[in-house]
């Protein structure tokens, strides 16, 4: 008697941590990491987030789309658009991104009305070039190279001071240009800027 | 004894239960009614703002390239500097949205109106709905 109630009290405490130690498991698999919205900002500081940089291609792109030399001009514009300076004084500063944000709006918005060179690729493009016309690669076609009609030109620029309490307090300010490419003549500037104060970003520490 | 196999029974049971029920397919709630985004221009996310930054001006205008243009002006009732995001969306005739914009810091000096002014990167755009909340 005594030797069955042992083993049924056994059994209990037995698929108790069977059913426990499980749960435990379960809860190890779920993990710490959560996927948040592009526009959540789960770690902030002082520096320009991408909420930042997302508003400001947007604005950049809808000002951009709507200017009367774009408009009025016959056919369609080509843009050189150059690396933006980084003047930020942080590493943290990406230029390909943000060019890319506002370009990518700008050729899927203007029903073809602006076209950019991609100047990433120029040397491998006239590399190519070279290579058809010397005839050691095939092309299907041949075809001049546009020049630039707009130079968009870009510059990231910050400054920053700590306060006694060991915050700090940053101002960002981002500028663009457009510059006809044949006259020099800057047509137009638009800037984006803005100020943090709180916590130092992760470069500073 | 009794009360220790009682309870392993009643344990395996919810569990058992939780998985039964927290498998397999469900049937999804519609709305019975339409959201405020289906029939406002304009919606605040935050309850406590309507009063705190009410509107003072709501326009929109088609330009000549088909892109639609909203102004609006808040104005902060507050004693100090409102961090809020603003958000529009821009809908066709079917009142399906075209293009929106993602959150974008909107900052109200305290005791100041703010105007905000946004147009569409595409055209065909016929309504729109513009959205605000408090900043996390």
């Amino acid at each position: 008697m005594k030797n069955s109630q042992q083993n049924n009290s056994q059994l209990y405490v037995g698929l108790l941590s069977i059913i426990f130690g499980t749960l435990l498991v379960l809860s190890g698999c779920v993990g710490t990491v959560s996927r948040v919205h592009k526009d959540d900002e789960p770690v902030k500081d002082v520096e320009a987030s991408d909420v930042d940089m997302r508003a400001m291609a947007r604005e950049m792109a809808t000002a951009i789309i709507e200017l009367e030399m774009i408009k009025n001009h016959d056919g369609p514009v080509v843009v050189a658009f150059p690396t933006i300076n980084n003047r930020t004084l942080t590493v943290d500063f990406n230029s390909s991104n943000l060019q890319s944000m506002i370009r990518k709006q700008l050729i899927e918005h203007s029903n073809g009305k602006l076209q950019f060179l991609d100047m990433e690729l120029s040397n491998l493009i006239f590399a190519e070039r070279d290579a058809k016309r010397s005839g050691q690669k095939t092309s299907s076609k041949r075809a001049d190279l546009p020049g630039a009609d707009y130079f968009l030109k870009g510059e990231a620029h910050s400054s920053r001071k700590i306060a006694s309490d060991g915050q700090m307090s940053a101002s960002h300010r981002y500028f663009f240009r457009l510059t006809d490419a044949e006259t020099g003549i800057i047509g137009w500037e638009k800037d984006y800027e803005f100020k943090k104060y709180g916590r130092r970003g992760m470069v500073y520490r | 004894m009794n009360s220790l196999k009682t309870l392993s029974h009643i344990i395996l049971t919810l569990v058992a239960l939780t998985l039964i029920y927290g498998c397999g397919p469900h049937q999804g709630a519609r709305m019975t009614k339409p959201t405020l985004e289906k029939n406002e221009n304009l919606v605040y996310l935050d309850y406590a703002l309507t009063s705190k930054i009410p509107n003072e001006v709501l326009e929109a205008e088609i330009l000549e390239s088909g892109r639609m243009r909203v102004y609006a002006r808040f104005y902060n009732k507050q004693d100090k500097t409102a961090e809020c995001q603003i958000k529009i969306k821009f809908k066709n005739d079917d009142g399906r949205i075209i293009d929106q914009t993602g959150w974008m810091p909107f900052l109200l000096p305290r005791r100041e109106s703010t105007e905000f002014e946004h147009i569409s990167l595409t055209s065909g755009v016929k309504d729109f709905t513009l959205l605000l909340r408090a900043a996390e």
